[in-house]
């Protein structure tokens, strides 16, 4: 072994796809026991960077150093015995495996030449989760496990697998601020051990928070190194970026209007019969942003799949739209109603990733309005459709026949936004719609937001980010336990009497 | 008439022939399961088990030896499955397809091997093809009905039991059934867990093709000796839905592939009785659409609980 001071070193790394310059000559130095953060915008080629260093990608030219000395991986799995662990954006787990399964896979330890030895393999994997104080459900299947758990099944995983170097790649975007801190204690614990964490997030709030090193990038290129004292976060905004960016809704007056969407008596099963919604009323009017905030899991998936048709609520539910009871029709006639529908899992309902962009762009509105002459599909109308949504929405990608799944993820996300919020909705339903999105971009969407409902759209608002409710909403509301709690007028309450009501502080209450 | 139709259904003869009838199905599928627990859409069964009749007879007749008829069986199985492998993994073209291709091809070209090597149509019947020999086991003889269900049965059946037990060691037990598992579920998880997944379902293919081509060296060399047009009617099909239905579980293959046994076996035995052929051979396919039916109930709950 070499004696650099560097674990980890990437030189001068360079990837093309096709005409675009995914990473230009990037350096990277990364210190052994330490959170190296790499930040920039939406395409700005940081999981690329990480994919070639996971072999995922071959660069085109550059180095990688570990410990000084200069590596070749022959494929992903090399990658791994060198000590390279990374947590996807999408998680790599088997819905149906059980947890242990599911960390053992490609890396058992045999009896007999043949025989999986569960007991060994459970020896190391209890040892490991009881070194960096894990606590995982090993027997139980990976679908029945919430998000945060499912992090963690990522993380014994790697470490299974005999990770030095743990690349996470934006983690925090689907935990909840408790998630986060557990997440957080790990990353620490890790350091503390030894390992050396690389950490990828637009959060910058967290980035401050968990990082020694910071690398923003910008446009596949490695625009500056900065210590997380030395700046703040409009400052690290601003590097990344390029332009001073203000991190505040720019909320006005809003135009209430009549009553367009009308919940009563909402109450939602899900297929094993646990009721997951509780009698929930609200109203939103026309101009209205009603922003839900609460935990994750708190009841916001069932709410949202019962309102837009793709779950039956329970007898007494009613779901009124402009006038028309909607609690028992297809999602096809919401959206011929005019309710618009930006998922929070963009991967599994907001996009096929293996069809094109311009055919995710008109998707779910192939029957609405336009896109056909008669029976064929215009693809002529469908191409300007899809260049008004990379426009408006700056999606960074090449040519509008490519494969969504060649998108950066949140350039998927402006995406999905895009094709939403350029229909002539008369409602939207909006679910964590800045997941995964840069700074820059956010500010943009709020204003799309705020404009929407200014021209007389409702909003229903459901975010795991309780900044981004409280900035937005007009009407908030909090869901704890699948009941829906009143959080005040916009500026009402406080984000801590909000956040406790989040935590059940109301339920006595009421 | 009803009371002699329950007495025929719950006959030991009855149960005898549900385990030879059941055999077909078991091959194929314990060799098959892999193949679709890797995700892989494979319906080329019935082609793989009609080619492996042809050439099992064909090696028996050549060799006289039941041996290399079974040899013949599971190499043309290989065979098939490796032309299967390499349109679909090979050449990305669609499975279905494929397989559908196969399957139409298979009929016209043994019944054009038939009448170029043993210049016959129909049936191909030579005292030169020989099958393989009943084992009879002493031990057994005292065992009463166990004995007369179990017993004098050739060798294959009692591979065939055995094999249930080792698939589903593989399948649950060992690297290569885990890792087929999790390539079926994610596979490009399975690609970031270093798994060649590209060998893997290479491997299961060209194990459905083996297994398969016993499944057919069953039909012709366990006792009757002779190849007919389009032998298998339907077998391979059954080999699939078992399969499917079983969701890849061996144990649970094995009661699928018992239950359209029995009812294959019902309708050799009810054929005797003066009821239509016609009702009485629907019995294996009204099966499927019950077990399928059943099989759908339990999953119909609600509008999206379509697992993503
Ligand atoms: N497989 C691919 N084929 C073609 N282009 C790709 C591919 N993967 C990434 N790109 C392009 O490379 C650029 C960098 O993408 P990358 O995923 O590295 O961005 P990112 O910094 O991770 O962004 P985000 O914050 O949105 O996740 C993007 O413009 C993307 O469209
Ligand atoms: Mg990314």
């Amino acid at each position: 072994m070499g004696n650099s001071e560097y674990i980890l070193e990437m030189r001068n790394i360079r990837k093309t796809f096709g005409e675009l310059v995914a990473n230009d000559n990037v350096n990277l130095k990364v210190r052994k026991g330490t959170v190296h953060s790499i930040i920039g915008e939406n395409g700005a080629g940081k999981s690329t960077l990480m994919n070639i260093l996971t072999d995922i990608h071959k660069a085109d030219s550059g180095d990688i150093l570990l410990n000084g000395e200069k590596v070749h991986f022959k494929n992903s799995l090399d990658a791994a015995r060198r000590g390279i662990g990374m947590i996807y954006q999408e998680f790599m787990l088997y819905r149906d495996l059980s947890v242990f399964d599911n960390i053992i896979l490609g890396f058992e330890k045999k009896k007999w030449g043949f025989i999986i030895d569960r007991k060994a393999c459970r020896k190391e994997i209890e040892r490991i989760c009881s070194e960096y104080s894990f606590n995982i459900p090993l027997d139980a299947i990976v679908k029945d496990l919430s998000v945060a758990m499912l992090q963690q099944v990522e993380i014994v995983k790697v470490l299974y697998r005999g990770a030095d170097i743990i690349i996470m790649d934006e983690p925090t975007s689907v935990l909840t601020p408790q998630g986060i801190q557990g997440l957080f204690r790990a990353i620490r614990n890790l350091v503390g051990m030894g390992k050396t964490i690389i950490f990828i997030s637009h959060k910058l709030k967290e980035v401050l928070e968990i990082s020694d090193y910071i690398t923003i990038m910008n446009h596949g290129r490695v625009v500056a190194e900065v210590l997380p004292n030395e700046v703040d976060e409009a400052k690290l905004a601003s590097l990344m970026v390029g332009r001073d960016v203000i991190l505040q809704a720019n909320k006005v007056e809003p135009k209430i209007g009549d009553v367009l969407l009308s919940v009563k008596g909402l109450t939602v099963k899900d297929k094993d019969e646990i009721v997951r919604v509780k009698n929930v009323d609200f109203e939103i009017h026309s101009g209205e942003i009603l922003g839900i905030a609460g935990v994750a899991g708190s009841g916001q998936q069932w709410i949202v799949e019962a309102l837009f048709g793709l779950r039956r609520p329970e007898h007494g539910s009613q779901i009124i739209f402009d006038g028309k009871d909607i609690t028992y029709v297809s999602p096809r006639e919401h959206r011929l109603d005019g309710i618009g529908y930006v998922p929070q899992d963009r991967m599994g309902s907001g996009v096929n990733a293996k069809s094109s962009l311009w055919e995710n762009s008109i998707m779910g509105y192939h029957i609405a309005h336009g896109f056909k002459n008669k029976y064929l599909v215009d693809t002529k109308q469908a191409n300007e459709f899809t260049d008004e949504i990379v426009e408006q929405f700056d999606v960074r990608r090449q040519a509008n026949k490519d494969k969504v799944a060649a998108l950066s993820g949140g350039n998927i996300q402006k995406m999905v936004v895009g094709r939403e919020f350029l229909q002539r909705n008369k409602l939207l339903i909006i679910e964590d719609p800045t997941r995964g999105i840069d700074v820059g971009a956010i500010e943009f969407i709020w204003q799309k937001i705020i404009d929407l409902a200014q021209e007389g759209v409702a909003v229903l608002l459901i975010s795991h980010e309780l900044n981004e409710v409280m900035q937005l909403s007009d009407t908030i509301k909090v869901i704890y336990n699948g009941q829906l709690y009143d959080g005040g007028r916009h500026g009402e309450l406080t984000e801590e009497e909000i956040g406790l009501i989040m935590l059940g502080g109301n339920a006595d209450a009421k | 008439m009803l009371k002699e139709i329950l007495r025929l259904a719950f006959s030991v003869s009855t149960f005898a022939s549900t385990f030879r009838l059941a055999c077909p199905l078991l091959f194929g599928s314990m060799g098959g399961c892999y193949n679709s627990a890797s995700g892989c859409a494979n319906l080329s069964y019935e082609a793989v088990m009609l080619y492996s009749c042809f050439f099992s007879v064909l090696g028996s007749y050549i060799s006289g030896s039941p041996w290399v008829g079974l040899l013949f069986g599971m190499g043309i199985g290989i065979f098939i499955s490796i032309i299967f492998g390499t349109m679909s993994l090979v050449f990305h073209s669609n499975m279905i397809i494929a397989a559908i291709a196969l399957n139409s091809t298979a009929w016209a070209v043994t019944t054009l091997l038939m009448v170029i090597i043993f210049g016959v149509r129909g049936t191909v019947y030579n005292e030169r093809i020989v099958s393989f020999k009943p084992v009879h086991f002493k031990w057994m003889e005292n065992l009463g009905i166990f004995n007369k269900i179990f017993n004098d049965n050739v060798i294959l059946v009692y591979i065939a039991f055995c094999l249930v037990i080792i698939a589903y060691i593989v399948m649950y037990h060992t690297p290569f059934g885990l890792r087929i598992r999790g390539i079926g579920q994610n596979e490009k998880a399975a690609q970031t867990a270093g798994v060649d997944v590209n060998k893997y379902r290479w491997i299961s293919l060209i194990l459905m093709g083996a297994f398969t081509g016993i499944s057919g060296t069953f039909l012709t060399l366990s006792g009757i000796s002779m190849f007919v047009e389009n032998m298998p009617a339907g077998k391979g099909f059954l080999t699939m839905i078992s399969i499917t239905i079983g969701r890849f579980n061996p144990l649970l293959i094995f009661l699928i592939c018992l239950l359209f046994g029995y009812s294959q076996a019902l309708v050799l035995v009810l054929g005797t009785l003066s009821l239509p052929t016609q009702i009485i051979a629907m019995i294996p396919y009204v099966a499927v659409i019950i077990v399928l039916f059943i099989d759908g109930l339990k999953k119909f709950k609600g509008v999206a609980d379509i697992e993503v």
